[in-house]
């Protein structure tokens, strides 16, 4: 394989980029510049912060500090997910957290332990990457699938509450918020998997190409990772309006609206 | 007499202040109960706590048993309660009356003439018509028509005339008065106007439930 390499001086002339980008939000009064250059800063002291924990874990070669990762991860990724809905209820994150948890869990362990088989088992330079991408789309799809769930659920309290007053159990009386939130979650995947390899090489293959794999490998791996994460977006998205359809009608199986903040 | 129903105790109070407190609701076999009240004075809410929709520490029990916080929905099966908004759902007038009976809890139960039953009330609407066209009158009879339709034990209806012009008024008064009537029936119904005929009446006021003569 040639990779050729990056070094500091090429990432230097690549922060140019940011440099104009500010420089014309500066000059046409955007007022976006700041914002910019700390989003720009955060990227690389983050992932510079990422690839030393990475380069020491790979080193270490053992599945305790894999899992304190991964563990790290799902829990970012669950605070993450309940801060970006719009209406909030109590404890929010545990159930976001839950549902990404499952989600990356189950996905996670078929596509590396059955599809590619890495051994050992918790070979971090196939596990931490995968999960990675696993949980930042599973990410996406609970986010999505919640935010459009609770609006419903509390837009139109009187639909619930008819379906309840006669008599309905939970899943009875939320069959139709949970159909349109499900839906809503997995619309951004579906796209990606329509317009795959036509309107966007996506960005794994284009790393892996990059990398010097052969395309048909590269490819290979795309389309496992496309239906991984449609895996990861569905189950996030079910559990997470799931999880929060028992606390929101709890067990008398009312509204219970006093729980939202 | 065995009550039908027997709920409380029931209380309620927002923002600090006491709407009522410490009331007992209970019906009896062929009651048509006028429950009568100012506004503000909690009736909706009292309606909404006896099928568990707002939070109380009340005990239900329908004809001596009693029914837990785990048993809400089969409680609601036989105690229906009927809200003022009269709401409607997407899809046709069939969909919105007959949703209820393809609820676990219902199997079993049938729904007899449904097309009937919406021309008794002066409804001339066709059954695959779709419900969110309907006038507010309309929609309030559909909810009626769903309720009778359903058959409970009892029904708890909340302002379920509002919308109705003098002749529709009528029509609908007498079929769910007909309806307590029947064997093991009992109804409640809020209304702010003067009701033709009632068995008893009851007044919520300054936090208490009184009996009226």
């Amino acid at each position: 394989m040639n990779i050729i390499a990056l070094g500091p001086k090429d990432l230097l002339i690549a922060s140019g980029f940011i440099f104009l980008a500010g420089g014309l939000s500066l000059a046409l009064k955007l007022g976006i510049a700041r914002r910019l250059f700390i989003a720009a800063l955060r990227t690389v002291i983050q992932l510079t912060l990422l690839g030393f924990l990475l380069e020491g874990i790979f080193k270490l070669d053992s599945p305790l500090p894999v899992l304190l990762l991964l563990l790290f991860m799902t829990l970012v990724a669950g605070r993450e997910a309940a801060a970006r809905t719009k209406k909030r209820y109590a404890y929010l994150f545990l159930d976001t957290t839950l549902a990404m948890g499952i989600s990356a869990f189950f996905v996670g362990a078929i596509v590396t332990q059955v599809v590619i088989g890495v051994k050992p088992w918790y070979h971090p330079q196939y596990v931490i990457p995968l999960l990675g991408m696993i949980l930042g789309n599973a990410l996406n799809g609970v986010s999505l699938a919640l935010d459009s769930f609770l609006e419903y659920v509390l837009s139109r309290r009187e639909e619930i509450e008819l379906a309840l007053v006669y008599g309905a159990e939970r899943l009875e009386a939320l069959r139709r918020p949970f159909r349109h939130a499900v839906r809503r979650g997995l619309i951004p995947i579906i796209n990606a998997m329509s317009v795959a390899g036509i309107v966007s090489l996506p960005g794994m293959m284009t790393g892996q190409i990059l990398a010097g794999t052969p395309p048909l490998q590269a490819v290979a791996y795309q389309i496992l990772v496309m239906f991984m994460l449609a895996g990861a977006y569905a189950l996030g998205a079910i559990g997470v309006v799931f999880l929060a359809g028992r606390k929101i009608l709890g067990k008398e199986l009312r509204l219970r609206r006093e729980i939202f903040s | 007499m065995e009550a039908l129903l027997e709920v409380g105790p029931l209380g309620f109070s927002t923002a600090g202040k006491k709407l009522f407190e410490g009331v007992f609701l209970h019906l009896y076999p062929g009651d048509f109960v006028h429950l009568k009240g100012p506004s503000g004075s909690g009736k909706t809410t009292l309606l909404r706590q006896v099928v568990g929709l707002e939070p109380s520490g009340a005990r239900r029990f329908l004809k001596g048993k009693p029914y837990t916080l785990g048993e809400m929905a089969r409680f609601r099966t036989h105690c229906l309660y009927l809200a003022p908004e009269a709401p409607a759902f997407e899809g046709t007038v069939e969909e919105n009356l007959l949703f209820p009976f393809r609820f676990r809890n219902n199997q079993g139960k049938v729904a007899r003439d449904p097309q009937g039953l919406l021309k008794r009330l002066g409804l001339k609407i066709s059954l695959k018509s779709p419900a969110v066209s309907l006038s507010t009158g309309e929609r309030q009879r559909l909810a009626l028509a769903r309720a009778l339709l359903f058959d409970p034990d009892i029904i708890l209806a909340d302002e379920p005339f509002s919308a109705l012009d003098e002749e529709n008024f009528k029509r609908a008064f007498e079929l769910l008065y007909t309806f307590a009537q029947r064997a093991g029936k009992a109804v409640l119904c809020v209304s702010h106007g003067e009701l033709p005929r009632r068995t008893r009446a009851l007044l919520l006021a300054r936090g208490e439930l009184k009996e009226l003569p």
